[in-house]
């Protein structure tokens, strides 16, 4: 409920009626101090009597601030205060432009939610002093009086009911609680001068009046107060500044329990009590030696760190500072200064342990994430994990985090990887060079590859190359490339020792020999096919059939890849998985592996083209039948009707007596 | 037959007479003993006299003579600051009016806007009448003058509601209010009003007992030397009033043959009345370009105003005083 004043050009108000007796303001007083005490000052009961002598209409806002706001002409006229409408103005909080929520608190913007407008708190050694309320007592900040250092009283001390602004037996007196007086008459009873309160000892007193006189009308001059601050604070009004130590307090008190990413402020009149002296003295403190003092603060909160939910980073360190920083009620500059103290602050302690960061915070690169160890040294997550878990290198995690980032130490990594920062994979020196990974350890044996000795990355049968040695013998090939247009019927390499059908055979020792004696002339082909083998071409297919079988055998121990073997059996890699399915090859099969394979079985495939080769052309569907019809039934069937596997001691006969 | 300036004069006129006087240091022994004894039981007078016989107009000249002096010597009003403006703002003697059917709490109202207080007749009777005790108190208010008395409700107390015995008016809720006021200290009170509410306030045996004295104002008695001493310095004192007033150039020889008794016939020993007879006569002489009041001008006003008034069913100047005027006179 509320009394509100007409605008110009409505229907007039009742005029303002004078009170008996004048008011008489004092310094740090607010309107709605000034308008009680007047109340109790001509014996009304209620601070309405003199809105309503002031002609302001009841419109349901009990707050006397909401209600004077945009009257004190009126109030003027009534308190009696000849020229005080400019006083009333100025104790009247008027709203910001441009800062919704805050208001003017004698000159100084305030948010209005640290203003308690509907109770008010007395400090009882005060009111013994000077029978007079302050507006300082209504700012929720505060649970003290600036000036005598005592507690404020909030409560009546028998009825335990909270005074208001509302009613009054005068300002030192419970509203509530009634007795009579020698006349008869009703009066108050609970006189709060009877009620000491125990004053603040803290050891920063000075910091402490420095918070309070930041917006304490009754300060001391405020130039004194800019005059010790450091030129970055300096810059900005007492207002922010205040809502700065106040964010600061909110931080230096938010518990470990606050999970949100914003500050933890209070936003009942219960959790205002966490701005004890002792929490706005250290807050305050912060602002008189900035900026050690925001380190200092910084290394409080991070010493919280361990109860703080979380798991690394500068929000498990500094969680509430960073909170502040992005506080929506500091303006941007403060909030941009604190993000720069916070910056400096990482850096600052970034030797002190190692513990997990961020790049950007970490001192050094000792210690790197797997992800990032990932991208830096070319290797898999789960490889480094797995040299992690076995202790291969040093690693750091977060207790107790399930999903924390694992830190490895970077320089044990790079020694243990160094193979595969200076070397190269068979798999990948073979798409290199468009020759058989199975073929690679022969040329190293020839002496054209550098092989490198395996490490604790390297899987059983995994090969390293020293990728200069495959650098080398490239720039080597292509230097011998002939120039000129290539001759008619030329075939790549690659294609060409294809079509000579020898993959049980390992031509290239002597391919590479020749090309690099001069023997062998190649040509380059351009195109979008970059292997070596695959982008040179020989005259024809008759260049490279110098070899025989017997002239380069692969070895029988060299793993092949199902790809690889898919090439050697003549077949798809997807008849290869599915002959690893059945059983008939291993996973990681070797050249032997494949021999045995090829010396017992084969495929529908194979037997068609030694049907082709002895003059009986048949379709490749046709032959499966046929075979049945003989007698002769597959060993196994993969997937579809088609994927047969046969005997081939059985299909030999078949093939003898098919071609008679 | 009216003249706006010559109304206005005579209200600002003011003839100190003996009984005034008297009047006022019974006043001032009131105030005294406020001052004195500030915590102390305090004392009442009573002024009761028919209509027009000055009463209203003692306690006036009282605020604007003694009142104002003591107030602009103690330095809190200016001495250049207009007298009336210093007896309107000032709350040492109260002068409150009471409405018609007075009752308790409308009482206590008309004290309170006597104190200009915005709310003086908002909340209950005891509120205003805790108001009524701290603005008396904090103001320092030294004498109360409760004027027309007669207006008050003269209901009787439940307290009271036993048959009265004949002759005897027992107290109203009102007069005990009054007489807790004068028990608690608050304020001396001067009950002023006409013949008829004397009953009001002497019949309450109580009250009585603290009225330390009944204020002679009764009409003047021109068999009585005293009394007709009184009234020719009265009208001798009009006549330079009305020169000095500017109403006429010339003194008005009020005192001239029989025209003091004719006054006091037509007036019926009321100073009030009588002002208001001359007053009636200087309007006629204005009228007629006169120099001064005279006789000629006091016929014309009997005629025109005192017999349609019903004060007088003749004319004594044209006439001759009758002889029972005569000897009321």
């Amino acid at each position: 409920m509320t009394y509100v004043d007409r605008p110009q050009g409505q229907s007039a108000s009742p005029p303002a009626m004078p009170l008996v007796f004048p008011a008489v303001p004092v310094p740090g007083q607010s309107i709605a101090e000034v308008i009680l005490e007047a109340a109790a000052g001509n014996c009304y009961r209620g601070a309405g009597h003199v809105i309503s002598a002031a002609g302001i209409e009841y419109m349901g806002d009990p707050s006397l601030f909401a209600r004077a706001r945009g009257s004190e002409d009126r109030l003027a006229t009534t308190l009696r205060l000849p020229d005080g409408a400019d006083l009333l103005r100025a104790i009247t909080p008027y709203p910001v432009a441009g800062r919704p929520g805050w208001s003017q608190f004698f000159g100084v913007p305030l948010r209005n939610l640290h203003r308690d407008m509907k109770h008010r708190r007395v400090s009882p050694r005060s009111l013994g002093q000077s029978l007079h309320l302050k507006a300082i007592w209504s700012v929720k900040i505060f649970s003290f009086d600036p000036l005598t250092k005592e507690f404020l009283l909030d409560r009546c001390p028998e009825c335990g009911r909270r005074p208001t602004y509302l009613r009054t037996y005068g300002a030192q007196y419970c509203e509530f609680c009634v007795d009579t007086d020698e006349d008869g008459f009703p009066c108050g009873k609970v006189d709060f001068r009877d009620f000491p309160q125990p004053l603040v000892e803290i050891d920063d007193m000075e910091a402490l009046d420095f918070a309070s006189d930041l917006i304490n009308p009754e300060r001391r001059d405020v130039q004194q107060l800019y005059g010790r601050l450091h030129p970055d604070l300096a810059e900005f009004d007492a207002g922010d500044l205040f809502e700065l130590t106040v964010a600061t307090a909110c931080a230096l008190t938010t518990s470990a329990s606050w999970k949100s990413t914003t500050l933890d402020r209070p936003s009942r009149q219960e959790e205002y009590v966490r701005f004890t002296p002792e929490v706005l003295s250290r807050a305050a403190r912060m602002l008189l030696d900035w900026p050690e003092g925001f380190h200092r603060i910084a290394a409080e909160v991070r010493e919280g760190a361990t109860i703080r939910g979380g798991h690394f980073g500068v929000r498990k360190e500094l969680g509430p500072l960073v909170a502040l920083s992005m506080d929506a009620n500091l303006v941007p500059e403060i909030q941009r200064l604190v993000k720069r103290r916070i910056r400096l602050d990482m850096s600052r302690t970034s030797s002190v342990a190692p513990i997990v960061r961020r790049a950007e915070h970490r001192h050094s690169s000792d210690f790197i994430p797997i992800q990032q160890a990932a991208q830096e040294y070319g290797l898999s997550r789960r490889k480094i994990s797995r040299l992690a878990k076995q202790g291969l290198i040093p690693s750091i995690r977060v207790s107790d985090a399930a999903k924390a980032p694992v830190l490895v130490d970077s320089r044990q990594l790079a020694e243990i990887v160094g193979s595969r920062i200076l070397g190269m994979p068979s798999q990948s020196v073979a798409v290199e060079l468009g020759i058989p990974r199975a073929c690679l350890s022969s040329l190293a044996d020839a002496g054209y590859l550098i092989r490198l000795a395996p490490g604790p990355l390297s899987k059983p049968g995994g090969e390293f190359y020293l990728k200069d040695s495959v650098d080398a013998l490239r720039r080597r090939c292509e230097m011998m490339a002939s120039d000129g247009p290539r001759p008619d019927g030329w075939v790549r390499i690659t294609k060409g020792v294809n079509r000579l059908g020898q993959a049980n055979a390992n031509p290239w020792p002597r391919i590479v020999e020749r090309i690099l004696a001069g023997d062998l002339q190649i040509w380059r082909v351009e195109g979008r096919l970059t292997a070596l083998m695959t982008s040179y071409a020989v005259k024809d297919v008759h260049e490279l059939a110098f070899m025989d079988s017997s002239d380069g055998r692969i070895d029988d121990d060299v793993v092949f890849t199902q790809a690889e073997a898919a090439g050697f059996l003549k077949t798809t890699s997807v008849k290869v998985n599915g002959l690893i399915r059945l059983g008939l090859l291993s996973a990681q099969p070797t050249a032997s592996d494949l021999r045995e394979f090829a010396r017992i079985f084969v495929l529908t495939a194979e037997i068609t083209d030694q049907l082709a080769s002895r003059g009986r052309q048949l379709r490749w569907r046709d032959v499966p039948s046929l075979l049945r019809a003989s007698g002769v039934e597959p060993v196994a069937t993969m997937d579809g009707r088609l994927g047969l596997v046969w005997r081939r001691a059985e299909v030999a006969d078949f093939i003898e007596r098919a071609t008679e | 037959m009216v003249d706006g300036r010559v109304e206005a004069e005579f209200l600002k006129m003011c003839i100190p007479h003996p009984r005034m006087s008297h009047a006022h240091r019974i006043y001032d022994n009131l105030r005294q003993m406020k001052v004195l004894a500030p915590n102390k039981p305090q004392r009442c007078a009573c002024l009761f006299a028919p209509t027009h016989s000055g009463k209203s107009k003692t306690v006036e000249a009282y605020i604007e003579t003694q009142i104002v002096d003591e107030l602009i010597a103690e330095g809190m009003f200016s001495a250049e600051m207009d007298r009336s403006e210093i007896a309107r703002l000032q709350r040492r003697a109260l002068h409150v009016t009471l409405d018609s059917k007075a009752t308790t709490k409308s009482c206590y109202s008309d004290i309170l806007r006597e104190f200009n207080d915005p709310h003086a007749s908002q909340g209950t009777a005891t509120s205003l009448l805790a108001r009524v005790y701290h603005h008396m108190r904090k103001h320092a208010t030294q004498i109360l003058f409760l004027d027309e008395i007669q207006h008050m409700d003269h209901r009787q107390t439940e307290k009271d509601s036993k048959p009265k015995r004949a002759g005897v008016c027992e107290s109203t809720a009102v007069t005990d209010t009054l007489k807790t006021m004068l028990i608690r200290g608050l304020v001396p009170i001067v009950f002023i009003g006409i013949d008829e509410a004397e009953s009001m306030i002497l019949g309450d045996q109580q009250l009585a007992a603290r009225c330390i004295t009944k204020i002679d104002f009764r009409q003047l008695r021109n068999d009585v030397p005293e009394d007709l001493e009184i009234f020719l310095d009265y009208l001798g004192m009009l006549g330079i009033k009305l020169m000095q007033h500017g109403l006429v150039k010339e003194i008005s020889d009020l005192l001239e043959k029989n025209l003091p008794a004719v006054i006091h016939a037509v007036a019926s020993g009321r100073l009030g009345m009588a002002s208001r007879l001359v007053a009636a006569a200087c309007t006629i002489a204005r009228e007629r370009k006169a120099t001064s009041v005279m006789a000629e001008h006091v016929s014309a006003a009997i005629e025109e105003w005192a017999i349609p008034m019903g004060l007088i069913d003749y004319n004594p100047l044209a006439q001759g005083l009758h002889g029972f005027e005569r000897r009321a006179a």
